[in-house]
């Protein structure tokens, strides 16, 4: 059977969404990513897609167990997101959402680096929109901080592009030799894997969002750029240490945080942080923990950001301060809210469990990457153990009521397949692209994971006070960002602008001694010694250059009077002169 | 501390003294260092007390 790229499908039924109406509408919506599925139960690995274009032939559809996989939870997860966003009216966010799904799964079955290229932009293009529909001045100058970052990141990945292909003639998607082209394709990747510092783009975004945008954005832009690193930087050192970083510097930030769509944007860059690690850490049982911490992240993280848009959707509150006692009035989100928490806290029994033991064994290997990816798990544990209380359990009286069916059906989901991961975690390390042997219910991990996480009850349960949210700005590196820009503008402004006007000048003062040359050139040409010569006088500082110079200007001064004895044709001439000399120069090479 | 976060906070005493009895248990077969786990857990939540306490006093502006 002939399958088509997945992203084809998204791309190409968008198009359809603002001509359908009511529940014809939302049945297409959802059939769009079922008939994506049905075309990747067909692609069966190794299948290509190839298209000729300027003499090149660009695969936009490259299968293997890699890609098969990271589409697949693509695909799944897009179902689930769109099902949640069914009651979203501007036919616009359905359109981007559609096109930036389609564009992440491009990214993924791409076998060629301008081919992802290509969809890695569409992919920063369309999520802009995400935010943009948010609608507040604040989303708006976010969405322009967010295209800013990723133009930055998709130029380094152009760039890098362009030299590996001018060096190598190669666009293979895979493992590339360190060099110019390698920094910049790693900048370009590491900007959307969320790499420190160039990740204050996702917490200054992902909160300005539209309640259902920031569902989609949490699932596929740093999805893609830890895809792309799985294909092109497994196994280096570095990457590890900024997984590392990632884990523990993003959970202390999201600890400090008040709204809660931030702290969850914190926390991506936390879980990302293992990913990256077990992907940079390079072995068999590093690469799959890192995609099987992929795979589950997508669903607790999705399910994560769902139970806080329903929040919000029916509070209109995000901050910490203002929530609480929910668990009463939001049963249902609250219960799946701890179902996620549980997850990404890696207790013993629901999926997180499985694919942060996997990284965590990995990383034996590196000792320092171990102690900060082990550190944040307390960290991990602790912030959604003050999501948790301030949000649902503390009492508070606050006015709301459950969240709307549509979107517990698509949290339910996910919550159920949270749990089923957790409890029979085969059924996803079935799947994982390499052979492994992991057992994530030995003794040694059950015991070790369950302690660490019982103490960190305690110290909360004890140390509560400390954890209270406050209504506090946090500075993070886009204030250095910000202080820089600052600059820039102020150089632009001041020393750039005093610059072009001395240039101003200068041209000015040309054109006129020009001028003032074409009037009488002759006596222009006899007049010109006599200028250097005074030139020469008065750096020397010699002392008769004084008369030489009131000699001159009233040289200067009978020049311009006498201008009729040369006519304007002959200074055509000689103009005509000097450009032909110059194409016989510039014909014949002599310079 | 009100009574129930008391009981959770013992609850949770009592569930980690009795993963290390397990833990022991473990060693006995020789492949575990004993509570390593709870050392890492209080060296983290020392960690993270340390740097909220210092990140609140260096970043004190309300917004």
């Amino acid at each position: 059977m002939e399958v088509v790229p997945p992203a084809s499908i998204f791309l190409l039924g968008a198009f359809l969404v603002p001509l359908l109406k009511g529940r014809l509408k939302k049945a297409y919506l959802l059939s769009i990513p079922l008939l994506a599925l049905i075309d990747l139960v067909f692609i069966k690995p190794q299948t290509s897609y190839v298209i000729s274009f300027l003499n090149m032939d660009l695969i936009l559809l490259q299968a293997d167990g890699l890609s098969l996989f990271v589409g697949s939870i693509f695909v799944i997860i897009g179902f689930l997101c769109i099902l949640y966003s069914l009651n979203v009216r501007e036919d616009g966010q359905h359109f981007s959402s559609l096109w930036y799904i389609g564009s992440s799964l491009g990214v993924v079955f791409a076998g060629d680096l301008f081919s992802l290229l290509f969809f890695w932009e569409i992919m920063a293009v369309s999520s802009v929109f995400l935010i943009w529909y948010q609608k507040g001045r604040e989303s708006i100058d976010a969405g322009f901080r967010y295209i800013l970052m990723h133009i930055f990141g998709g130029s380094c990945l152009l760039a890098g592009t362009v030299i590996h292909y001018s060096t190598t003639k190669s666009i293979a998607v895979s493992s590339i030799d360190p060099g110019i082209s390698y920094i910049l394709i790693l900048i370009g990747v590491g900007l959307n894997a969320v790499f420190i510092p160039l990740h204050t783009w996702l917490p200054d975004a992902y909160p300005k969002a539209t309640i259902t945008g920031a569902v989609f954005m949490s699932v596929y832009t740093t999805k893609t750029g830890v895809y792309v690193l799985a294909r092109m930087f497994p196994g280096v050192e570095a990457v590890a240490y900024m997984g590392g970083l990632m884990a523990l510097y993003g959970v202390t930030f999201a600890l400090l945080q008040n709204d809660v769509r931030k702290l969850l944007s914190y926390h991506i860059i936390s879980q990302v942080g293992y990913m990256v690690a077990g992907i940079g850490l390079g072995t068999a049982l590093g690469i799959n923990g890192g995609l099987a911490h992929l795979f589950n992240n997508i669903l607790y993280k999705t399910l994560l950001f769902m139970c806080a848009g329903a929040m919000i959707y029916r509070t209109g509150k995000s901050n910490l301060t203002e929530l609480g006692g929910l668990a009463r009035k939001m049963p249902i989100t609250a219960t799946l809210f701890v179902i996620a928490a549980l997850s990404i806290s890696g207790v013993v029994g629901f999926n997180g469990f499985v694919s942060k033991g996997m990284v965590l064994e990995a990383s034996h290997s590196l000792s320092i990457v171990w102690l900060l990816l082990e550190l944040a798990s307390v960290g991990t544990l602790l912030s959604f153990l003050k999501v948790g209380y301030y949000g649902f359990f503390r009492k508070n009286e606050i006015d709301a009521k459950e969240a709307p069916q549509i979107m517990l059906v698509a949290m339910l989901i996910i919550a159920f397949l949270c749990i089923i991961i957790g409890l029979y975690p085969d059924l996803l390390l079935s799947i994982l692209p390499y052979s492994t042997e992991y057992h994530p219910f030995s003794p040694t991990h059950v015991l070790g994971a369950s302690q660490l996480l019982m103490v960190t009850g305690i110290f909360f349960l004890v140390g509560l006070r400390v954890f209270s949210p406050h209504d506090r700005v946090t500075f993070d590196f886009d204030y250095i960002y910000g202080k820089l820009a600052g600059l820039f503008l102020w150089f632009c402004r001041d020393p750039m602008i005093e610059l072009a006007s001395a240039l101003d000048r200068m041209a000015v003062k040309a054109a006129n001694s020009f001028l003032w040359f074409c009037m009488n050139p002759r006596r222009a040409i006899d007049y010109l010694p006599h200028r250097l010569h005074l030139f020469y006088l008065e750096l020397v500082r010699a002392e008769h250059a004084i008369e030489v110079r009131v000699r001159l200007d009233e040289q200067r001064i009978k020049h311009m009077k006498r201008r009729e004895q040369i006519s304007i044709s002959v200074t055509i001439l000689l103009v005509i002169l000097i450009l032909l000399l110059y194409l016989f120069i510039y014909e014949f090479g002599i310079i | 501390m009100d009574a129930c976060r008391s009981k959770m906070a013992i609850v949770l005493g009592f569930g980690s003294l009795l993963m290390l009895c397990l833990e022991l248990i473990q060693v006995g077969e020789g492949y575990l260092f004993l509570g390593y786990n709870i050392v890492l857990a209080i060296i983290g939540c020392i960690y993270f007390i340390t740097a909220i306490k210092i990140f609140g006093i260096i970043q004190g502006g309300v917004s």
